[in-house]
């Protein structure tokens, strides 16, 4: 714990610096041709590619898909796994220790093995990619369910049934805020893994989302460096990997104040002044964020799949000319030839290799 | 009287489980499913008998010894790497927290395209993606371990004139065994989660390949097969690490339970 000693604002700096490194070792290596810039692109030729994909490619849509397919999946599975945990956690111990084997067999069931089937019985749509994450999500969440009431200060629980206490009443105002921290650590333990199912699920089949984006980006290669657009995407998979979990992290300090937050690698302890109060102002914008992210996001989400589902077959294959057949696609575009031309005349920077753009 | 219930509670689970076979098995054969989209359980065992042991066990090896060598490969780099960090250079550390959180989160598939450009097609790319998927739980485990440390052990064995050698190995590496454990079982879990589906983006053998393989031959039936074969091999690798888990740490379990029995 020798870190006690850095101060703040050195730390801050020292944090900032290792992603300023990080960019300008980015940018450099790939210019300075120390790393094949078709294989590894610069940041800035990334940064223009997300710029494009915003522009042309409804990126912030694709965003907002697969950040609803995970809000939506993660609260379908805790609406599932809370009851069914506090139940077989509080009032039937014995069966959820008898059914311990059964779990964690399902738990094991991999999604990407039964992404067949998924599809074959809810489709290539929404359904089959919210249980795909609800699925990836429930197990865990369960289990941590099961042990946060199991955990429950045994003291509370006596007083509060001394006092006469309804089931019901017990289980809202003791049970569940007693296992909240072991929840909101399930969710946050699962989220990268979440992502990182989620974005493959939407690779595999799917019409909208980062993952799909990413599919599609990555077979046509129309950028100067080839790999760029995987870069871009993979930027922004990452970027919503960090803020969630983040955010989740904020909301645990915030809400569990009165827990001691064991540390998953924080080099600065956090300082106990600014957990003496609760902070309800984030939660409460995290959860209006995430109602509008369920409600917006759905329909965004549903719009976008009819919007790709019209031309996934040309989509793929873009025109080879930016004036020539965008005037005939039936996609659903605001300015079609002037996306496609925004797209492809986005050249590199003179000082790039390789300079073919569409074959 | 008594032993009855203690066999009954043993057997809970397994009514439950010949309980859902028993359902998987009637629900198609009664019409309640359709029976291609769910076929019963026994035409699932007739396809793996018809498959043969030898090229079941042929896959599962091959899969094992994928997940085995990215493996191995993280915790031989991610371990000593978290030692370092957080015992040696905890300035560092804070330096690149930013940085590894970035990349832990970056999922492996999509690099996947990547490492097929670079490395190409074969076992490099999807030794790459388990060892991008076990590598940083691994390392962030290690380092919040070593760092969790209770400071007092370190004092008092300071205080007695320990080299560091000696610190390291009779009180850090105690200490934090428990958190290097979960976190070891953390990146087994995650990579063996990643293994299928990087298996059936860029492979030609294993079990992951063989699902696909299924999937886009329309074997319905091998795809519930390989769903079986996956969560048994997972289920399987769980058990060998809590059994090691506990082996390990014998010392830990005592007070852990009577801790619970008191709270």
């Amino acid at each position: 714990m020798a870190t006690r000693n850095i101060p703040v604002l050195l730390l801050v700096c020292l944090r900032l610096s290792g992603i300023a490194l990080l960019c300008i070792l980015w940018e450099i290596l790939p210019r300075s041709g120390l790393v094949n810039p078709t294989f590894f692109p610069p940041l800035s030729a990334v940064l223009q590619e997300v710029a494009a994909l915003l522009r042309d490619q409804h990126l912030l849509g694709h965003t907002i898909a697969t950040l609803w397919r995970v809000v939506a999946g993660i609260v379908l599975a805790a609406l599932l796994a809370v009851p069914a945990g506090a139940i077989l956690g509080y009032w039937l111990p014995g069966l959820a220790a008898g059914l311990n084997p059964l779990f964690r067999i399902l738990a094991q069931v991999n999604p990407f093995s039964l992404m067949t089937v998924f599809l074959l019985f809810f489709g290539i749509g929404e359904k089959a990619k919210l249980i795909i994450v609800a699925w990836v999500a429930f197990w865990p969440l369960l289990h941590h369910v099961i042990g946060g009431v199991q955990n429950v200060d045994a003291d509370l629980l006596k007083a509060a049934r001394s006092m006469g206490t309804s089931p019901s009443r017990l289980f809202l105002r003791i049970i569940l805020p007693g296992a909240a921290p072991s929840i909101l650590l399930g969710v946050r333990t699962s989220i990268i893994l979440l992502l990182a199912i989620l974005v493959a699920g939407e690779m595999l089949g799917g019409l909208a989302g980062l993952g799909w984006l990413l599919h599609w980006s990555s077979n046509y290669y129309s950028s100067p460096y080839a790999t760029t657009p995987i870069f871009a995407v993979g930027l922004c998979i990452s970027l919503i990997g960090v803020a969630l979990s983040a955010i989740l992290r904020k909301l645990e300090r915030d809400l569990f104040f009165w827990k001691p937050l064991e540390s998953a690698w924080s080099a600065a302890p956090a300082p106990r002044t600014l957990r003496s109060r609760p902070n309800r102002i984030f939660a409460v914008t995290v959860l209006s964020a995430m109602f509008l992210l369920l409600v917006a996001g759905g329909a965004s989400t549903s719009r976008l799949s009819k919007t790709n589902g019209s031309f996934s077959g040309e989509g793929d294959v873009p025109p080879p000319s930016a004036s020539g057949h965008s005037g005939h696609m039936s996609h659903e575009r605001s300015l079609p030839a002037a996306g496609q031309s925004g797209h492809s005349g986005h050249t590199a920077p003179s000082a790039s290799p390789v300079q073919s753009g569409h074959p | 009287m008594k032993w009855i219930i203690s066999v009954h509670r043993k057997l809970l689970s397994f009514y439950l489980f010949f309980l859902v076979l028993i359902v998987w098995e009637l629900a198609p054969r009664l019409g309640f499913v359709s029976n291609v989209f769910v076929p019963p359980f026994s035409r699932i065992v007739e396809t793996g008998v018809e498959l043969g042991l030898t090229n079941i066990f042929l896959y599962i090896s091959i899969s094992l010894k994928r997940v085995f060598v990215g493996f191995v490969l993280a915790t031989v780099l991610a371990l000593p790497l978290g030692f370092i960090l957080a015992g040696a250079m905890p300035k560092l550390a804070a330096f690149l927290h930013p940085l590894t959180k970035f990349l832990s989160s970056i999922p492996p598939f999509i690099l996947f395209p990547v490492f097929v450009i670079i490395i190409g097609i074969g076992e490099g790319g999807i030794y790459t993606v388990i060892f991008w998927s076990s590598f940083w739980p691994i390392l962030f485990t290690t380092i919040a371990g070593i760092q969790s440390v209770d400071p007092l052990l370190i004092r008092s064995a300071k205080s007695m004139n320990a080299g560091k050698l000696v610190i390291f190995t009779k009180v850090i590496l105690p200490g934090a065994s428990p958190t290097l454990i979960t976190g070891l079982r953390t990146g087994l879990t995650m990579s063996f989660f990643m293994l299928i589906g990087s298996e059936s983006m860029g492979a030609d053998s294993g079990m992951g390949w063989m699902i696909h393989n299924a999937q886009s031959m329309g074997f319905v039936e091998r795809i519930y097969l390989g769903a079986i074969m996956v969560a048994g091999v997972g289920l399987a690798l769980n058990y060998v690490l809590e059994y090691l888990e506990s082996a390990v740490l014998q010392w830990r379990q005592a007070p852990d339970s009577s801790n619970k029995a008191a709270a």
